[in-house]
C-alpha cells in the first residue's frame, strides 16, 4: 500500500466557530493507481491534495505513507519523504520565470546533492523524452501554456517519484493541451507512477480508474 | 477630486505604515543632511563678503625662485610693494600692509594695563590675532570703529585700537581711549579705537591692531626690498580689471628688485589674488589663517547631493514596489472613467504629501541639531536667525516641490499605467519594464554607498597613519614653556639658571633652549651653499637656533659627526658688527642632500655658507642629525639647518619629564618659574598636544565625512529594507516552488544574495575606479601617505553586501517560512 488516510479531520476558526476544511477523510491508495479527485469550488479538494502531498497539516487522525507514520513525523523528515516520493504539478505551472527550461527542470535534482554529470543525463533524458530538447534553453515566458505544463509534469518526473500529484493540471490550457497533458499522464501510470489529480472536468477525471467526490470537505 | 485623492493617500499611508514610515523618515534625513551640508557650504563661500569693496580688494603675491623647489608663491611681499604701486599704478586706489606679531614681538606676547587703582591686569595674548599696519587697512577691510577717528586712528606711531572684547577684558567699563597698555613690559601703546567684533567668516581675523608707524625711520620699510614678510593688500578703483595691474608686474618687479634678483640669480613675479578667493582657493606660503579647501566643498556638496539622491531613490523604489497593491485601485478607476491625467496627478500629490511630512520633520531635526552642527564644525555657521532668510525656506520648499515631483513621477507613469482588463481578471502579471529602472537605482544607491565607505575608509587611515607615525623626535612627556620675554641683558642668564635649577629636579631629564619647537613652520630661512660654490648655486633651507641639550632632549637621532656641546656657542655680533666666520652647525639629512653631499659623513667638517641678514656666514658643519617632522605630514621634510648661538633669545624652553607624575612635576616647574619670573605669565604645553593641533581641520573633515557618510548608508539600508520586503513578496512564489521541490529554508533563502551578489558586484565595477581616482589625487596632497591595498575597496564592498543581505533576508526569512502550500494556493 502507497499511502493510507484514517479519519482526517481539517479546521480553521472562524468566529469562535471551527470550519471544516477536511471532514473524516478515509483513503487508501495503492501502488499504480490514477485518482482523481472532484468536486465544487471550495469543497476541499486542493486542501486533500496538500495534506497528501505533506504541503499542509491537519489537525486530527492519522496518515501512513508506505507505512511511515506521517502525521509523528518530524517537519525535516517529512520533507524527506515527499521530495523522494512525491512529485506536483500545478494548475499554474510554477516555473520559475528567470530560469530556463533546462535548469527548471535541473532544479529538483540540485537539492538531491547529484552530481553534476548525473543531474546532466538526467535532464538530458527527460528532455528527450518529452520531445523538447529544441527548447531547453527558453525562458518560459518564451512558452505555450501547454509547453509549460510539459516542463512542469517533467520537472515533477525527473526525480523519479511514486506518486505525482497534480492540482487541476490542465486548468489554464486549451482543450488540445489538456488532451495532450491527459495522454502524458496515462502513459505514466501505465508506466507504474501513481497519480492523483484534482479537477474539475468530467472528462479529465474519467482518465483516472477510481473518483474521489468531495462536498464540503467530505467524501460522498 | 483634491479631497478625495488626499483621503486615499492618507488611508494608504495608514495602512502601510512601515512604507509611509521609511519613506518619510529616510527623505527628512536625506532633506536635514542636505540642508545642513549646503547651510556650512554657503558659510564657506561667504568668507570675506562682508567687506562693502571686497571686489575691488586684493592681495599682492610673491613668487620666487630661491632653492630647489622651482618656484614657490608666498602670500607675503616687500613691505614697499603697496606704496610703489599706488605711485607707479594709476588703477591702484591704496594699500595696506600688515605684519603679523611674531616678527617683531617674538613667540611670547603679553599685555597689561595697570588701572587708576593701581591693579595691574595682565594676559597673554597668544590668540589674540595682533597685526602691526597701516591706517588704511580700517577702510580697506571696513573696520568700523565704535570709538576713535577711522581716519587717523592708527597714525600716531604708539597707536593701537582693538575690538569692544578686548577693551573690555583690559578696561571693563572704563572708557578706553587714551589709555596706556604695555607689551611685554617693555614699551606703551595708546589705545586710539574700539571696533566692532569681525565676523567670523573672514581669512584676516583682527583682536588687535597695532601702528605701523611704531618702528619709524628704524626698520626703514619704506624703502626695503630685501624683506618679504608682509601682507600687502592693494584696492583697485571701482570697475578697474586686475589683469591690466597684473600685466604691468614685470616691468614692476625689474625696476625694483632687478638688481637683487641679478645679485642673487632668482627670479620674482608679483601677481594680484582676489581677497573674494583667499579662503577657499589660496594655499601658499605664510598664509594668515589656515584656509578652507574647494575641493573639500565640493565633495560635502557632492555627499549632500548623494544623501538627498538615495533618499529619493528610495521612495521611487518603494513606491513603484508597492503600485502592485495599488493595481486593482487603478484598474476600477479606469473602469469607472478615470484618465491617466487623473491618476497620475493622484500619484504625484502623494509623493508630494510625503515630501511634505519629510520638510516638517526635518524643519525639527534642524532646528534640534544646530547647536550640535555649529560645534561639530567649530564655527557658528547655523542659528535660529536662519529661519528669517527666504533663502532658506525657498531652498526648502525647492525641495519640496522637485523632490516630489522628481520621485513621484516614475511610480505615477508605472501605476497608471495599468490596464484594467488584467488587472480585474485577477490574472495581473507583473510587468517586467519596471525591473531595469529598478535594478538600475538600486545600484546607484550600491555605488554611492560603496564610494562613500571606501572614501571615508581610506581618509581615516591617512589621518591615523599621520597621528601614529614616527615623528622622528621625543614627542611624549615633553613640557614645553613660552620663554620669558626679553627685559635687559640678565634675563638670558637667569634662563641660564632657571634651566639649571630645572634639571635639579629628579623628575626632569633634560631641559633645551629654542627658538622653535616642532609642531609649526619654521620662521627663519634663507639660502645655504657649500663654501665653495657661488651664491646662484644657493638653496633654500631653514634655520634654528637651539643650544647643547636641544638634540638630546627632542632624541633626535645623530647620523654622523657629533653633538653640540656648550663650547660651541659662537657670538653673533660684536661691537664691529657681525660676524661672518667661525660658527659650527648641525644639519639635517634633507639639508645635507640639498647641499649636494652623497650621504650624511660627507657633510662632516666640511665648510658652508648660509646668508643670515644682509651677509654671508661661513660655517662648520659638525653634525648631521636624522629628518624630524618640524610639520604635520601633509608637509615634506625641512631642511634645517641648527645653529647654536651664545645668548640668543629663545622662545622655548622645552623639558622632557621623567616617570608618571606628570602633573605634579609640572606644577613644581610652573612654581619655579614664577619665583624666577615673577612678572611673566607661564604658558606651557605638551610638545604632542601642540603637535596634534594640526591634524584639527583634518579630523573635522574626518568626522564630517564619516557622520554624513554613516548616514547615507543608513538611508539606503533603510529603503533596501523596504524594497526587501517588496522583492521578499516577489520571490515568495519561487521560494515556494522551490521549497516544494526538495530545497530547505536555507538553500532556498539563498537565492537571493546571489541576485544581490551581481548587484553589488556591478555597483562596485562603477564606484571602485571612480574612488580610486578620487582618493589618489586626494593623497597627493600629503607628502606623507598611506599605500593604497585592496582591502580598502573589497571591505566596502563586503559591508554594502552584508547591509543589503541583512536588509533583505530579515525579510525572505518570513516568506521562506511560510509554508509553501499558502503561497502557491491562489493564483
Amino acid at each position: 500500500m502507497l499511502l493510507q488516510l484514517n479519519n482526517i479531520f481539517k479546521w480553521v476558526q472562524q468566529g469562535g466557530q471551527r470550519v471544516f476544511l477536511l471532514k473524516d477523510i478515509n483513503l487508501q491508495v495503492e501502488e499504480g493507481e490514477f485518482i482523481s479527485i472532484m468536486g465544487p469550488s471550495g469543497s476541499g479538494k486542493s486542501t486533500l491534495l496538500n495534506v497528501i502531498g505533506m504541503l499542509d497539516g491537519f489537525d486530527e487522525g492519522e496518515y501512513n505513507f508506505f507505512d511511515e507514520p506521517v502525521h509523528q513525523l518530524k517537519e525535516k523528515h517529512r520533507a524527506n519523504l515527499y521530495k523522494q516520493y512525491i512529485g506536483f504539478v500545478f494548475q499554474a505551472y510554477h516555473l520559475i520565470d528567470e530560469l530556463t527550461v533546462y535548469e527548471n527542470l535541473e532544479m529538483p535534482l540540485l537539492y538531491k546533492k547529484l552530481k553534476g554529470s548525473e543531474r546532466k543525463a538526467m535532464v538530458a533524458d527527460m528532455l528527450d523524452r518529452f520531445n523538447i530538447v529544441g527548447k531547453k534553453d527558453l525562458f518560459p515566458s518564451q512558452l505555450s501554456g501547454g509547453q509549460q505544463q510539459l516542463v512542469g509534469v517533467a520537472r515533477a518526473l525527473i526525480s523519479k517519484p511514486k506518486l505525482i500529484l497534480a492540482d487541476e493540471p490542465t486548468g489554464n490550457l486549451n482543450s488540445q493541451q489538456g488532451i495532450e497533458i491527459m495522454e502524458l499522464f496515462k502513459e505514466l501510470n501505465e508506466e507504474g507512477v501513481t497519480i492523483i489529480q484534482v479537477t474539475h472536468s468530467e472528462k479529465n477525471a474519467q482518465y483516472g480508474k477510481r473518483i474521489i467526490n468531495l462536498l464540503d470537505g467530505r467524501k460522498i | 477630486m483634491f479631497r478625495n485623492h488626499l483621503k486615499i493617500a492618507l488611508r494608504f499611508f495608514l495602512k502601510n505604515k512601515l512604507f509611509t514610515a521609511i519613506n518619510v523618515f529616510g527623505l527628512s534625513i536625506g532633506i536635514t543632511a542636505f540642508i545642513l551640508l549646503i547651510q556650512y557650504i554657503s558659510f564657506e563661500k561667504s568668507y570675506d563678503d562682508f567687506i562693502t569693496d571686497v571686489d575691488d580688494l586684493y592681495r599682492v603675491t610673491l613668487t620666487t625662485n630661491l632653492g630647489d623647489n622651482g618656484f614657490v608663491t608666498s602670500a607675503t611681499n616687500h613691505p614697499t610693494v603697496g606704496a610703489a604701486m599706488v605711485a607707479d599704478f594709476p588703477e591702484v586706489d591704496s594699500y595696506a600692509r600688515l605684519m603679523d606679531k611674531p616678527i617683531p614681538l617674538g613667540g611670547t606676547v603679553h599685555f597689561s594695563y595697570t588701572n587708576p587703582l593701581g591693579e595691574e591686569i595682565k594676559t597673554s595674548a597668544k590668540d589674540d590675532y595682533i597685526y602691526f599696519a597701516n591706517n588704511e587697512i580700517i577702510n580697506l577691510f571696513d573696520i568700523s570703529l565704535i570709538q576713535g577717528d577711522a581716519l587717523t586712528a592708527l597714525t600716531e606711531p604708539n597707536s593701537i585700537i582693538l575690538t569692544k572684547k578686548i577693551a573690555q577684558r583690559f578696561f571693563g567699563n572704563e572708557d578706553p581711549i587714551g589709555k596706556l597698555l604695555e607689551i611685554n613690559d617693555n614699551f606703551a601703546l595708546q589705545v586710539s579705537g574700539v571696533f566692532e567684533e569681525r565676523p567670523e567668516n573672514t581669512h584676516l581675523p583682527m583682536g588687535m591692531i597695532i601702528s605701523f608707524n611704531i618702528f619709524g625711520q628704524e626698520g626703514d620699510f619704506a624703502n626695503s626690498w630685501v624683506w618679504p614678510e608682509f601682507y600687502n593688500y592693494v584696492k583697485l578703483k571701482p570697475g578697474m580689471d586686475p589683469s591690466t595691474v597684473n600685466a604691468k608686474f614685470p616691468s614692476f618687479v625689474k625696476k625694483y628688485l632687478g638688481d637683487i634678483m641679478n645679485e642673487h640669480g632668482f627670479e620674482a613675479r608679483m601677481a594680484l589674488q582676489p581677497v573674494k578667493d583667499i579662503h577657499l582657493k589660496s594655499n601658499l606660503l605664510k598664509e594668515i589663517s589656515p584656509n578652507g579647501s574647494n575641493g573639500t566643498l565640493y565633495f560635502l556638496l557632492l555627499v549632500a547631493g548623494f544623501i538627498i539622491a538615495i533618499a529619493m531613490i528610495n521612495f521611487i523604489n518603494l513606491s513603484t514596489a508597492k503600485s502592485m497593491e495599488r493595481a486593482k485601485e487603478v484598474g476600477l478607476k479606469k473602469v469607472v472613467g478615470a484618465n491617466r491625467t487623473t491618476l497620475i496627478n493622484q500619484f504625484l500629490y502623494e509623493s508630494l504629501i510625503i515630501n511634505f511630512f519629510a520638510i516638517i520633520v526635518s524643519f525639527v531635526l534642524i532646528n534640534v541639531l544646530i547647536s550640535s552642527f555649529n560645534s561639530l564644525i567649530g564655527f557658528e555657521v547655523l542659528n535660529f536667525g536662519m529661519w528669517a532668510k527666504w533663502q532658506v525656506w525657498l531652498s526648502l520648499f525647492g525641495i519640496f516641490l522637485v523632490g516630489g515631483i522628481l520621485a513621484g513621477l516614475y511610480p505615477a507613469f508605472v501605476l497608471s499605467g495599468f490596464e484594467p482588463i488584467e488587472v480585474l481578471r485577477g490574472k495581473f502579471h507583473k510587468t517586467t519594464k519596471g525591473n531595469a529602472l529598478q535594478k538600475g537605482l538600486v545600484i546607484a544607491q550600491f555605488a554611492i554607498s560603496i564610494a562613500l565607505i571606501s572614501g571615508t575608509y581610506i581618509v581615516y587611515n591617512q589621518f591615523s597613519f599621520m597621528q601614529n607615525q614616527d615623528l622622528g623626535f621625543n614627542s611624549s612627556q615633553n613640557l614645553v614653556l613660552a620663554a620669558p620675554t626679553y627685559k635687559d641683558s640678565t634675563t638670558q642668564h637667569k634662563i641660564e639658571t632657571f634651566k639649571r635649577e630645572l634639571i635639579q629636579n629628579p623628575q626632569v631629564n633634560n631641559a633645551a633652549l629654542s627658538d622653535e619647537v616642532p609642531g609649526s613652520a619654521i620662521i627663519q630661512g634663507n639660502t645655504i651653499r657649500q663654501a665653495h660654490e657661488q651664491i646662484e648655486q644657493g638653496v633654500n633651507a631653514n634655520f634654528v637656533t637651539i643650544d647643547q641639550d636641544f638634540i638630546k632632549t627632542y632624541a633626535i637621532n645623530l647620523l654622523a659627526g657629533r653633538d653640540f656641546v656648550k663650547e660651541d656657542a659662537t657670538t653673533m655680533y660684536s661691537r664691529n658688527g657681525p660676524i661672518a666666520n667661525g660658527h659650527r652647525v648641525l644639519i639635517n639629512r634633507s639639508a645635507a642632500k640639498s647641499l649636494g653631499f652623497m650621504n650624511p659623513e660627507h657633510a662632516i667638517d666640511q665648510k658652508m655658507i648660509y646668508k643670515f641678514g644682509p651677509i654671508d656666514r661661513t660655517a662648520e658643519i659638525i653634525g648631521v642629525v636624522e629628518d624630524h617632522h618640524q610639520q604635520s605630514l601633509q608637509k615634506a621634510y625641512d631642511p634645517i639647518v641648527f645653529m647654536n648661538f651664545k645668548g640668543f633669545g629663545a622662545s622655548y624652553i622645552t623639558v622632557n619629564l621623567a616617570g608618571d607624575n606628570i602633573r605634579e612635576t609640572s606644577n613644581q616647574i610652573e612654581s619655579t618659574f614664577k619665583e624666577f619670573f615673577p612678572d611673566d605669565i607661564y604658558n606651557s604645553f605638551f610638545i604632542d598636544d601642540y603637535f596634534n593641533r594640526q591634524y584639527q581641520a583634518d579630523s573635522k573633515f574626518g568626522t564630517i565625512c564619516l557622520i554624513f557618510s554613516i548616514l547615507a548608508i543608513f538611508i539606503a539600508a533603510l529603503g533596501l529594507f523596504g524594497l526587501g520586503s517588496h522583492m521578499a513578496m516577489q520571490k515568495t512564489k519561487e521560494i515556494s516552488v522551490r521549497k516544494v521541490m526538495g530545497a530547505t529554508v536555507i538553500q532556498a533563502l539563498s537565492i537571493i544574495p546571489k541576485k544581490l551578489l551581481s548587484l553589488v558586484l556591478i555597483s562596485g565595477l562603477i564606484a571602485l575606479p571612480i574612488i580610486y581616482l578620487i582618493t589618489i589625487n586626494w593623497l597627493d596632497n600629503y607628502a606623507f601617505k598611506i599605500d593604497l591595498n585592496i582591502w580598502m575597496f573589497l571591505v566596502p564592498l563586503l559591508i554594502v553586501l552584508f547591509v543589503a543581505a541583512i536588509s533583505i533576508i530579515s525579510q525572505s526569512l518570513k516568506s521562506a517560512l511560510i509554508n509553501p502550500a499558502e503561497a502557491l494556493r491562489n493564483e
